[in-house]
């Protein structure tokens, strides 16, 4: 079976890399390196993976474990048994997914918070237990009641059962020497399977019945949808999708530890359906292409791209609830949603501005900043510019009014830091001067959108 | 005699021990309160506790040791020992209500989702441990050595008996050697300054003006701002008081543990906290105090008489799993509606 | 005493508020009577401040207040007794009434209050009122009947010396006698000179007690006259007599 399903996949998978070549140049232009791209699409798989439960209104943050699950299977069979990528991510992904099913039962139960802290805690279980896997091997193999259930599974492991020491997990080190076998093909064309699979979801009987479930619980059961059912299917499908990303990134990057699959990798994908929007499929996708690109892209950024997820979850949950991808629907733009948007906006660039003023201003003697006193004035500015916002909308509840100051505000801005740049003012360009920059920008950017269209 | 040899306590030093869960019980006590009662007045799920935590054990350092502290080690101290203390409360305070002008309050005039709050506050995480990091580095700091008191006490040679404090030291060290158990200065400072904190608490929200508003404010707070409550100014003062919480928390940790300050190092007690909670009931003041004591008496016989001692993160997070599934609204809750 | 001019209310896209406008003078009992959605809690949390509304103005006392919190509102005197009578089930009776007086003790501080001797005599003056609410007073109010509910709501607004009460459907949800009863205590606060808006879905007792009425219609003022002639009034009693 596996020759049959190779012979129809490999032209494919050639016809992939080589249209890929020449975007892949390009990208590597800019920054995005190859090994870059293939993050970038991990990512993606992962955005999804958490996507498919938040779509059914349940905020699991258990991911990052099941993605931890599949790159150790991926890893074990491929370092121990020889296996393919094609074995190993069927494997990673049966075995994610069949421990899915456990957790899924009594854990979906619970609701809200609670549900996010359990997960929080499975992850964490999880970590831990593969920390110490090799230890507790042993325990087990030793232990007269579960040592004939351990063996077997353990045989499947390692050669020798029986050795006095097992290495398996290897705790904090991780296993090293994993082939190298994930190719960017590979992921575009899984990406675009999944895509598909997406899309077709969503006009099915299954994604009405996931949307009926998010928007109201109580209603959707009442109307015969099996609630318990759904959520679990959809726990399981993230937990396979979050596996088989586990397997393509133990296959791509030679060395895995438990360390890279905690709550802080949680977290990570977690920004990357927030980033991206949980409005439609495309959000993730897209948050887990930009998140991943965007410290990459802004070089200076790199040292920072811990700061950036946090700021930029922040903003986002804070001033763009809906995401990136929220802001392509028409009926955003029309009235009240703008309006809205144009304050979050504002408020955004003033707070980023704000931020870099205040914070960092001071941190590594403006090695983040590259100025010191010209920061100080432009950040009054927006202060007054601010101040005008506030007194403005207080006044007029229309939009307008107000678009003018913060456009004036914006562009003066802009405009003067580049000028202040350009003669050289600013001893080196660093990435508080990128973040200032960009908060001002939105500053000007949310007077245009507020102001009103008839007058655009 | 059977009991002990059953829980495997046959060879341990129980007094000693139980001074052990105690000191710890009461850190992690102050610093799963402040997350009650942001929880219990706000709703909010504040998991940027831990990093104000770490930037309180900061703060602290700072107090004492001056500007050193940002690029090197502490050599010496510039200011007394105690310093440290009023301004990793203060520090953390204003650090938390900070926090909540620029995460939570725009969540909470959209009347957001309560799990965009969540997220949030897990932005706010990310970003102060990364700032820690960026301003501190990432290596491991502490107060000097020989000026932190954290060595057990016993019976000093050449005790001055005409001193009082001489007096009273060795009052204690006898009392401790007798008994067996090995405690610090420090130890004795913490468990000092948590149940004051955890008394002075307890009074606040039981009998005082303050306490009721944020009860009231707790319950419904359309209700609270209809009796002429400004609830803003409640929500405000709860991050502060939480705040501090987490700040004297994280200075008693650096200074029991000295060195132990660094941007990690309020990770492993993000979750831990969170256990104690979900133990104690979310939201519960009394559950919060109960629960860190329960936490940390299991932990400490997990690494005294088992020989899991490697494992004991594991059995927390197993039973914080446990009691959700099990029991959702902790040992000491109401029942919640967040169940199916 | 509180005049509304031409006020405006949106929830997102939906209209709660037309622009009405009406005035309560001093000592006056004022009733707003309506069906169910017309907007009539809206109109009360618009003037309490919980509601911003988006045009029009609301003065008390001869100051605008459409921009002030409803922290401030109540502390001014102006007090609503709110829809479901939202008592804080988690404290005692007593603790519910000191409530009340949060603001006369001078908020959380007690800055410039008055002294708790005073606030204490008026929680007394409550309990003569209400002789049950005596006995219940260590209880937790979560435990108290409906109607004992009712009286705790109004009691607490009591001890905040309102300079006017604003009741929401004070008879929603309570048994005919129950019901008699709450308007009793009404017509005796009218008799103690109260300035009372009072919103009610029961018409004719509303019309009963008040001075003058408005009839509340999707957001709109569709009638107004003095509470008298609204009874004998045709269209009103095909609406919401019947
Ligand atoms: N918080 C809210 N969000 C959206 N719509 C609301 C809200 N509160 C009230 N409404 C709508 O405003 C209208 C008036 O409601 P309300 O003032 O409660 O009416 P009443 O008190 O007269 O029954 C109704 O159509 C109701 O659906
Ligand atoms: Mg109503």
């Amino acid at each position: 079976m596996w020759g049959l399903l190779d012979s129809l996949l490999q032209p494919i998978l050639d016809l992939a890399t080589q249209l890929l070549e020449p975007l892949l140049e390009r990208l590597a232009t800019v920054g995005l390196s190859e090994p870059v791209v293939q993050f970038m699409l991990m990512n993606a798989i992962l955005g999804v993976s958490i996507y498919l439960t938040l779509n059914c209104g349940m905020f699991s943050l258990a991911n990052a474990g099941f993605m931890a699950i599949g790159a150790y299977v991926g890893a074990i069979l491929t370092t121990q048994h020889g296996a393919t990528l094609g074995e190993a991510l069927l494997y990673g992904m049966l075995v994610a997914g069949i421990i899915a099913i456990p957790v899924g039962l009594p854990v979906l139960r619970l609701r809200n918070i609670y549900l996010a802290i359990a997960t929080i805690g499975f992850g964490e279980i999880v970590r831990l237990i593969i920390l110490h896997f090799d230890t507790l091997a042993v325990e087990f193999r030793d232990s007269k009641i579960f040592g004939p259930i351990a063996r077997p599974i353990l045989k499947l492991m390692v050669e020798d059962v029986d050795a006095r020491r097992l290495e398996i997990t290897l705790g904090a080190r991780g296993i090293t020497r994993i082939p190298v076998y994930t190719e960017t093909a590979h992921l575009v064309v899984f990406l675009l399977v999944l895509s598909y699979f997406l899309y077709r979801l969503h006009h099915s009987r299954m994604g009405r019945a996931m949307a009926a479930i998010r928007q109201d619980e109580r209603v959707a059961a009442s109307q015969g949808i099996n609630v318990v059912y759904y959520k679990n299917v959809a726990f399981v499908m993230g937990a396979m999708l979050a596996g088989a990303a586990g397997v393509f990134n133990a296959l791509a990057t030679r060395t895995i530890e438990p360390k890279a699959y905690g709550f802080d990798k949680a977290v990570d994908i977690l920004a990357y359906a927030v980033l991206g929007g949980l409005g439609n499929w495309l959000g993730p996708i897209l948050g887990g292409l930009t998140l991943t690109a965007i410290p990459e892209l802004l070089r200076e950024l790199r040292e920072y791209s811990g700061v950036v997820t946090g700021v930029i979850l922040l903003l986002i949950i804070v001033y763009l609830p809906g995401g990136l991808t929220s802001l392509m629907i028409p009926s955003f733009w029309r009235n009240g949603g703008r309006y809205e948007f144009a304050k979050r906006v504002t408020t955004a660039g003033v707070v980023l501005v704000g931020l870099v003023n205040v914070l960092p201003y001071q941190i590594d003697n403006g090695r983040i900043l590259g100025y010191e006193f010209w920061g100080l004035i432009i950040g009054n500015m927006v202060i007054v510019g601010l101040l005008l916002w506030v007194r403005y909308t207080r006044q007029r509840q229309n939009g307008g009014h107000f678009s003018l100051p913060l456009m004036g505000v914006g562009i003066t801005g802009v405009v003067l830091f580049i000028a202040l740049a350009l003669v050289g003012k600013i001893d080196h360009l660093a990435v508080g001067y990128y973040v200032h920059l960009i908060g001002m920008a939105l500053v000007g950017l949310g007077g245009w959108i507020s102001y009103p269209a008839e007058e655009r | 005699m059977e009991i002990l040899h059953f829980l495997g306590l046959e060879n341990a030093n129980i007094p000693a021990q139980l001074m052990n869960a105690i000191w710890l019980g009461s850190l992690y006590s102050l610093f799963a309160l402040g997350y009650a009662i942001v929880f219990s007045v706000l709703g909010i799920l504040n998991l940027s506790h831990s990093a104000i935590f770490m930037w309180g054990a900061y703060f602290g350092l700072a107090a004492s040791c001056g500007t050193s502290v940002y690029d090197g080690k502490c050599v010496e101290l510039n200011h007394a020992l105690w310093t440290a203390i009023p301004a990793a409360i203060i520090g953390g305070g204003i650090l938390a209500v900070v926090i909540d002008r620029i995460a939570f309050y725009p969540l909470r005039k959209r009347n957001a989702p309560r799990l965009s709050q969540l997220i949030s506050s897990i932005g706010v995480a990310i970003i102060l441990v990364n700032l820690a990091q960026l301003r501190f580095t990432a290596e491991r700091k502490g107060f000097p050595i020989a000026d932190v008191p954290n060595t057990p006490i016993n019976v000093p040679n050449g005790l001055d008996i005409e001193q009082p404090l001489d007096v009273a030291r060795l009052a204690l060290a006898l009392v401790f050697q007798e008994s067996g158990v090995s405690i610090s200065p420090i130890q004795i400072l913490v468990i000092i300054v948590a149940i004051l904190l955890m008394v002075g608490l307890s009074y606040v929200v039981a009998r005082t003006r303050l306490g009721k508003a944020m009860r009231t404010v707790a319950f419904n707070a359309r209700v609270g701002n209809l009796l002429g409550i400004n609830t803003e100014l409640i929500y405000m003062i709860a991050f502060f008081i939480s705040g501090a919480l987490a700040g004297s928390a994280g200075i008693l940790f650096a200074l029991a543990r000295n060195p132990a300050v660094d941007p990690f190092m309020g990770d492993s007690l993000a979750l831990k906290g969170l256990t104690v909670i979900v133990l104690g009931g979310l939201g519960s003041i009394r559950g919060a105090v109960v629960g860190g004591f329960l936490i940390a008496l299991i932990e400490v016989y997990i690494n005294t008489a088992t020989k899991y001692g490697y494992l004991d993160q594991a059995f927390v997070f197993m039973l914080f799993f446990f009691i959700l599934l099990v029991r959702p609204q902790g040992i000491l809750g109401q029942p919640i509606e967040d169940r199916a | 005493m509180l005049a509304i001019q031409n006020l405006e209310v949106r929830y997102g896209a939906i209209i709660a508020l037309r622009g009405i406008s009406f005035a309560v003078e001093q000592g006056q009992v004022v009733t707003l009577i309506g069906a169910n959605g017309a907007g009539k809690s809206t109109t009360l949390n618009t003037i309490s401040g919980l509601v911003k509304a988006r045009m029009g103005s609301i003065q008390f006392q001869g100051q605008a207040i459409n921009t002030w919190g409803a922290d401030r509102i109540a502390q001014h005197g102006l007090i609503q007794v709110p829809e479901g009578r939202q008592i804080i089930a988690t404290m005692t009776v007593q603790e519910n009434l000191e409530m009340g007086a949060y603001p006369r003790a001078g908020g959380w501080l007690g800055w410039r209050g008055e002294s708790s001797d005073n606030i204490q005599a008026d929680i007394e003056d409550v309990f003569q009122r209400f002789p049950r609410l005596r006995e219940r007073r260590r209880q937790k109010a979560g435990s108290l009947s409906g109607g004992e509910q009712q009286m705790l709501a109004l009691g607490r607004a009591l001890v905040a010396q309102p300079k006017l009460m604003m009741l929401d459907e004070p008879s929603m949800g309570l048994a005919p006698v129950l019901v008699n009863e709450v308007f009793a205590i009404i017509k005796d606060l009218k008799a103690e000179g109260k300035t009372i808006l009072l919103v009610e879905q029961n018409a004719r007792k509303a019309l009963d007690v008040a001075d003058y009425a408005y009839v509340l219609e999707r957001g709109q003022i569709a009638k107004s006259a003095p509470a008298f002639d609204l009874r004998d009034d045709a269209e009103v009693i095909e609406a919401y007599l019947g």
